[in-house]
């Protein structure tokens, strides 16, 4: 399902150059989770970016679903994103002139479907929200505003789903309610998702667990995990 | 408190130092730039008119009285030092080699005129001087070819020309081409010849009984110091008697007057309209300025400051910003301001200063309190907020209208001072309380009918599939800010519109007003038996005519049969109407103007001019009596009448229906036009028909024809000016959106949007957005222009349809070009590095 093969990412800077990603290589098979973990400033957010289509790299290639993203333009990258691939930001990124209702039927519209209200609001009854359907981002908590994102995220059906940090800015509550929301629909809709996070026991809970270290990212084995929880 | 205050210069500084403020402060400035640049080329303006109207009358305040006026109230002049010029104006004859004229002899003192130009031509040329040395005499044209004199250096060299006046004989020294302070409202009524006060005694032509003016010029003696001369003027208002009477500045040349009142209602109008543009641009700047300081507030709340500190901390800052933008965008306008004088060259050159302080005091304090007023209805709610709830931009992300004029006292208080300010910085309440009036209830009327539209197109593109679904969507869900949009846009386009088409109307009334051939002379005292014979003297010598219109003498005595000192209210009883005898006129069409509805046979109808019927409280149906000879005649009235004191036909304050007066003595006036070189024709005129009066107005006519020239350049200039300050305005106004647009569409790129359907939508968007507010702004500004033409200027008014095709392509290439120039960024970076750049 996501391929990388030498991956990187570098900026030149007046003075120097900085690689924020390198060499970075992995295969994920469909259906599968991933999370990827880091310091802050590792490069988590950017190799996310990259794997999704929303920035290019320096060079090496990302495959999704079979499409190399180096051989696509900028439309065939968005349709791409439009039919295979569904996000969840840590910020959540929720339009804040439209309402729950509108924010989840915003990638139904995007590909036309006509019943894009009705499957709207049955993803906001799914994530628990359908009473808040026509309350606008800044009437919603954290939490209710990350489960919109997850309904909008998956609204579109995707085959594979980013989400950075998702619960980086929500309790430990809310935190968890996304986590099972997250892993619910994963198996409902047979999606493949990948992570970035800093929460360790969200990370467990995928089935892979990449480690990113100063751009270089190395997969943790169970001898690993069970070191760097001090087991 | 100073600790607070050092501070906010601190966050000042540091938030100029990293550009938060740079946009806000180019705002600023342009806004009183703008502001300032018009204002000084206002008071130019004015001045330029004033210092002309000044040279026409010698000096900045004349007193004319038919007696010598108290050695105390010269005394008290030479005590305020103010300069004082003296001239006597009488009729008297003139011979040249046994050859007789009646003349009107100007003696002056010897530093007339205080202020214009006095030419004489000598030897061939002009000189600009003062009074005729003592023994000699200047003439003008018509005494010089009557007497067949001649001024060239050859006739100079050869032989002296002698001029008898009285008992003394004069040097003939040089042809009259200009002389300020014309008595009588510049009208020349016989041929003028100018003598030094200093010999006057000589001729012995003035005896007891004999018909003199005595006219007094007073000027400052320092140039700028204008009180001393109002004072002064004010002490002598109260002083004058019947006979006397001062005249300052342009407000006595009826016909100079109603073209200039014209031209500084537009400018009055540019003034007000500028205010508004700029109040605009402000709004918008502290508007997203506010925005963008709710999380450094939230997190100083955190920190432990309390509400007033911040509330001070952004005051101060708001203070400080306001007086360095404001001083900064003066110095700019002024310095616009020293350019566009240099452009316009001589046309404004004559005034005593070139710097005003009115246009300063405007702009600082309009800039200051439109930046504190609706920046702190921005400020002020985070009252309303907890500290997290600042952070978490609760409000950054709520743009719904209720929310914007949520704090409406501070709207209010803004709105309330601009048109104060508008007021003051105009000096024109009516023009302005019209102005606003009419534009606030068009907004509200234009802003209602806005959303109906797009209701309707979103209905029928969805009915009849015209635009794209998506397009759709987006227009519905951005209803609210998509009227907003149309509302700010529509307005500045309409106040372009207003202020372009008041502009070409103008011009064009002008040109229209006086076309080749506009009478310059104009012939009364024609006697009825001498009708027939004059008219076709006229028709011989090729001289066109309007034709000839009866005049009565008549005084009015009584309104609704009581004297007309107690008949009028109290401050109109010193009207010059009732202290002499009207010249009254037969019509039989009393067709245009206000009629009475109601038409009484038995009544003799009469028609009143406007302002006339206005000073003195006369309405329709008012009874009027006047006295010709020793007979009364009573009259109502049926007809007020607008007249056009600038149209240079005989206009009459009274004309009666025929066949009730014309059995009284009657004469009779005409006006025609006759060229400089035609001007022989007069003498032989006066040679045919010795009784008629001719009344030269061409010096008056080019006055208003040189100042109106002059006008009009700066209003094209202003013009100019404004249509580049509501570009600059309608850019920041669209590029204020863009913010919110780009964060928009970043996210729906992350869903998957291609380029192409993201442009169709913006695309589709901004083409509504450009063709509702061109239709709008059509509407506005016809809607105004109408009522301005009819409340302020007095113009014709009919539809512009060029206008309107021209501001539909303007607002489409304007809203739809730049609009999608700005938003072209969301394509060219990646929908990652947009998401981060908004987030910032």
């Amino acid at each position: 399902m996501l391929y990388a093969q030498h991956l990187a990412k570098n900026i030149i800077t007046p003075n120097a150059r900085l690689d924020i990603l390198r060499d970075v290589n992995f295969h994920l098979r469909a259906g599968e989770t991933m999370a990827i973990t880091g310091a802050s400033g590792s490069g988590k957010s950017t190799l996310l970016s990259l794997l999704a289509g929303l920035d290019t790299p320096s060079s090496g290639q990302v495959k999704i679903a079979g499409y190399s993203l180096s051989e696509l333009d900028e439309e065939a990258r968005a349709l791409l994103r439009q039919n295979k691939i569904g996000f969840v930001f840590q910020s959540f990124h929720l339009i804040p002139a439209l309402n729950a209702l509108d924010n989840v039927m915003l990638p139904l519209e995007l590909k036309g479907q006509k019943n894009a209200q009705e499957q709207a609001l049955d993803l906001l009854a799914r994530v628990g929200l359908s009473q808040r359907s026509d309350h606008k981002p800044v009437e919603l908590s954290g939490g209710e505003q990350q489960r919109v994102a997850i309904a909008r995220a998956f609204a579109g059906h995707p085959e594979i789903l980013f989400a950075d940090e998702p619960t980086g800015n929500l309790d430990q509550l809310s935190g968890e309610t996304i986590i099972k929301l997250l892993f619910e629909l994963n198996q409902e809709q047979g999606t493949t998702l990948v992570l970035v996070t800093h929460d360790q026991l969200l990370a467990q809970a995928c089935q892979r667990h990449f480690y990113l270290d100063q751009g270089v990212l190395n997969e943790l084995s169970a001898d690993d995990l069970t070191n760097s929880l001090g087991c | 408190m100073w600790r607070i205050f050092r501070l906010a210069i601190k966050f000042f500084k540091r938030e100029l130092y990293n550009g938060e403020l740079s946009l806000f402060m180019l705002s600023l400035v342009i806004a009183t730039g703008s502001l300032s640049c018009i204002g000084f080329l206002i008071e130019r303006i004015d001045g330029s008119m004033n210092h002309h109207a000044n040279q026409l009358n010698g000096a900045q305040l004349v007193l004319k009285s038919s007696s010598e006026v108290p050695a105390l109230w010269l005394e008290k002049a030479q005590q305020l030092k103010l300069k004082q010029a003296k001239m006597l104006v009488f009729p008297s004859m003139l011979v040249v080699n046994d050859e007789f004229k009646l003349a009107q002899i100007k003696a002056v003192s010897a530093n007339f005129p205080l202020q214009g130009e006095l030419q004489v031509k000598k030897q061939d040329s002009v000189q600009i001087t003062k009074a005729p040395p003592e023994g000699e005499i200047w003439l003008d044209k018509r005494l010089v070819l009557f007497f067949k004199l001649s001024f060239n250096q050859q006739s100079a060299s050869t032989k002296k020309q002698w001029v008898e006046l009285g008992d003394a004989q004069f040097k003939a020294g040089g042809l009259l081409e200009r002389v300020p302070g014309q008595s009588n409202s510049l009208f020349t009524i016989a041929p003028t010849a100018l003598i030094n006060l200093a010999d006057l005694d000589k001729t012995a032509t003035i005896q007891p009984g004999s018909r003199v003016d005595y006219i007094y010029f007073f000027s400052d003696n320092t140039s700028g110091d204008r009180q001393t001369l109002a004072d002064y003027q004010q002490w002598l208002k109260a002083k004058l008697q019947t006979g006397q009477s001062l005249r300052t500045g342009v407000e006595d040349f009826k016909a100079v007057n109603a073209s200039l009142k014209k031209a500084a209602d537009y400018l009055s109008l540019a003034g007000v309209l500028t205010l508004l543009l700029s109040a605009i641009a402000i709004a918008i700047s502290s508007h997203r300025y506010g925005q963008k300081q709710y999380k450094n507030n939230a997190i100083m709340l955190c920190l432990g400051f309390s509400e007033k500190n911040i509330l001070f901390i952004e005051t101060a800052k708001l203070m400080t910003l306001g007086l360095i933008g404001s001083f900064a965008g003066i110095v700019l306008g002024y310095l616009v301001y020293l350019v566009l004088l240099h452009v316009l060259g001589d046309a404004l050159t004559r005034t005593e200063s070139h710097f005003f302080l009115m246009p300063v005091l405007v702009s600082m304090i309009s800039g200051v309190f439109l930046l504190l007023t609706i920046s702190m209805a921005n400020l002020v709610r985070i009252k309303k907020l907890s500290p997290m709830g600042l952070i978490r931009n609760e409000l950054l992300s709520n743009t719904s209208i209720s929310e914007v004029v949520n704090n409406k006292l501070f709207y209010l208080i803004s709105a309330a001072g601009l048109i104060v300010i508008s007021i003051w910085y105009s000096g024109n309440t009516q023009l302005t309380l019209t102005f606003y009036t009419v534009l606030l209830l068009s907004a509200v009327f234009f802003y209602f009918f806005a959303k109906l539209l797009l209701v309707q197109i979103i209905y029928y593109g969805r009915r009849f599939q015209l635009i794209n679904r998506l397009s759709l969507l987006n227009l519905e869900r951005h209803k609210q800010a998509v009227l907003l949009q149309v509302t700010s846009f529509s307005l500045i386009f309409s106040l372009i519109i207003l202020i372009f088409l008041v502009r070409t109307e103008l011009l064009d009334n002008w040109q229209k007003q006086f076309p080749e051939g506009t009478p310059n002379h104009f012939v009364i005292n024609v006697q009825t038996y001498e009708r027939v014979s004059f008219e076709s003297y006229l028709e011989q010598h090729s001289i066109k005519t309007q034709g000839l219109y009866p005049m009565i003498r008549g005084r009015l005595t009584h309104i609704n049969h009581l004297a007309v000192n107690q008949a009028v209210p109290k401050e109109a009883r010193s009207h010059n109407a009732l202290h002499r005898a009207l010249n009254l006129s037969v019509s039989d069409s009393l067709a245009a103007g206000k009629k009475s509805p109601v038409q009484l046979p038995e009544n003799t109808p009469i028609s009143i001019e406007k302002s006339l019927a206005k000073a003195l409280n006369i309405s329709l149906e008012d009874s009027l009596t006047f006295r010709v000879g020793s007979q009364s005649i009573e009259g109502r009235v049926t007809q007020i009448r607008q007249v056009k004191w600038d149209s240079f036909q005989p206009n009459f304050y009274i004309i009666f229906s025929p066949g009730i007066i014309e059995k009284y003595p009657m004469t009779w006036i005409a006006s025609f036009y006759l060229g400089q070189d035609d001007k022989h024709q007069l003498n032989q005129l006066m040679a045919q028909f010795p009784g008629i009066t001719i009344i030269e107005v061409d010096e008056v006519l080019k006055e208003i024809q040189f100042i109106i020239n002059k006008v009009s350049a700066a209003i094209e200039v202003i013009f100019i000016f404004i249509v580049i300050a509501g570009a600059l305005i309608l850019s920041a106004s669209l590029s204020s959106t863009m913010a919110s647009r780009m964060y928009e569409n970043a996210i729906i790129r992350t869903l998957g949007a291609s380029t192409k359907q993201l442009r169709r939508c913006l695309l589709v968007e901004f083409v509504v957005v450009a063709l509702l507010s061109a239709l709008i702004a059509v509407l506005l500004a016809e809607f105004s222009t109408y009522i301005l033409y009819q409340q302020v200027f007095q113009m014709a008014y009919s539809l512009h349809p060029i206008v309107w095709g021209a501001m539909v392509c303007v607002s489409l290439i304007i809203i739809c070009g730049l609009g999608m120039l700005l938003v072209n960024k969301i394509f060219t970076q990646s929908a990652h590095q947009s998401l981060i750049q908004q987030m910032e």
